[in-house]
């Protein structure tokens, strides 16, 4: 039986892996998990960052969330490489994730990546 | 009836969606049946019409198409057998009186308040399909609190799926004495 959902899943990567991912791509649906740095109300421009790894997230369609800097947030959207700007997540989904566990949530997420590269292989 | 066939089985969005099947018989890779799952993910799509509630949980693996029926009061309202022209009143509802139908509706109400746009929620239902479509006809929706819910739900599904799922059901009443579980009478005890 087929799924036919409109809306991409988004795959959930560290920001630490994203550059060297595969997913690092135009149009790649995210997630991403990290602190706030900085917030622009005008531009609606948030900075995410984990250890030396950041990201620019577009927060334009988000509504209904409040943006603290120092606090955890996770974000769902699409990744667009501009060439003349910086790389940036337009995110459709947001949350503040404070109290999330980062390093027990990557190495979740390696468990995970690895059992989809086990059912993927031949059996 | 496996172990896996009338429980809801913690299930991650694609071996959810990777189920063969139709209707409301269902089974995973290894041949296990299974009819209801459980799924912890974000909803990311959400729409309201006048007798339900679809969305969208992404849980980073899939998007699992969810549906969660509001017309418990409609329903309630029809003759047992049907008119001929509306279906009958479904069996869940079937000689309730009106208080429960009531009750169950509000229930319903308040599962639907839940699964708000960008909430993390943990969600229990049957699988069913609509046109083709594999979907979970949600019976339950609790908003988690705890971020860190659905990297658990990833590691126990993890765990079900290495342990469990692929293997073959084994034959019920399980067999004690094939087990090596047999507890000694005192007689053998000496």
């Amino acid at each position: 039986m087929e799924s036919s959902p409109a809306v991409k899943p988004g795959t959930p990567i560290s920001l630490q892996d994203l550059r060297s991912s595969e997913l690092f791509k135009h149009g790649a649906s995210i997630r991403v998990t990290g602190s706030l740095q900085s917030y622009s109300v005008e531009t609606a421009r948030a900075v995410i960052a984990d250890g030396a790894s950041s990201l620019v997230v577009n927060t334009r369609h988000l509504s209904g969330i409040t943006f603290r800097v120092g606090c955890l947030y996770q974000f769902i959207g699409e990744l667009l490489l501009c060439p003349n700007a910086d790389t940036n997540l337009l995110a459709r989904v947001g949350r503040n994730v404070d109290g999330m566990d980062l390093h027990l949530y990557h190495q979740s997420l390696l468990v995970l990546r690895q059992f989809e590269v086990e059912r993927a292989g031949p059996t | 009836m496996g172990p896996t066939e009338d429980a809801h089985v913690k299930l991650l969005a694609r071996e959810l969606l990777g189920l063969a099947g139709r209707s409301a018989s269902f089974c995973m890779a290894g041949g296990r049946a299974v009819s209801r799952a459980e799924a912890v993910g974000v909803v990311v799509a959400w729409e309201r019409r006048e007798k339900l509630i679809r969305f969208l949980l992404d849980d980073g693996t899939g998007c699992i198409p969810c549906v969660l029926w509001l017309n418990h009061r409609l329903l309630a309202g029809r003759p047992p057998g049907g008119d001929g022209r509306s279906p009958a009143i479904p069996r869940h509802l079937a000689g309730r009186p009106p208080s429960e139908v009531e009750m169950l509706a509000r229930a319903a109400e308040g599962h639907a308040s839940r699964a708000q746009m960008g909430a993390l929620v943990r969600v229990r239902g049957r699988l069913t399909a609509f046109r083709g479509t594999l979907q979970l006809t949600v019976g339950g929706v609790v908003a988690e609190r705890d971020p860190n819910a659905e990297a658990l739900h990833w590691l126990q599904c993890l765990r079900l799926a290495r342990r469990c799922h692929g293997r073959p059901t084994p034959p019920y009443p399980i067999n004690r004495s094939a087990t090596g579980n047999k507890r000694k009478t005192p007689s053998e005890d000496g």
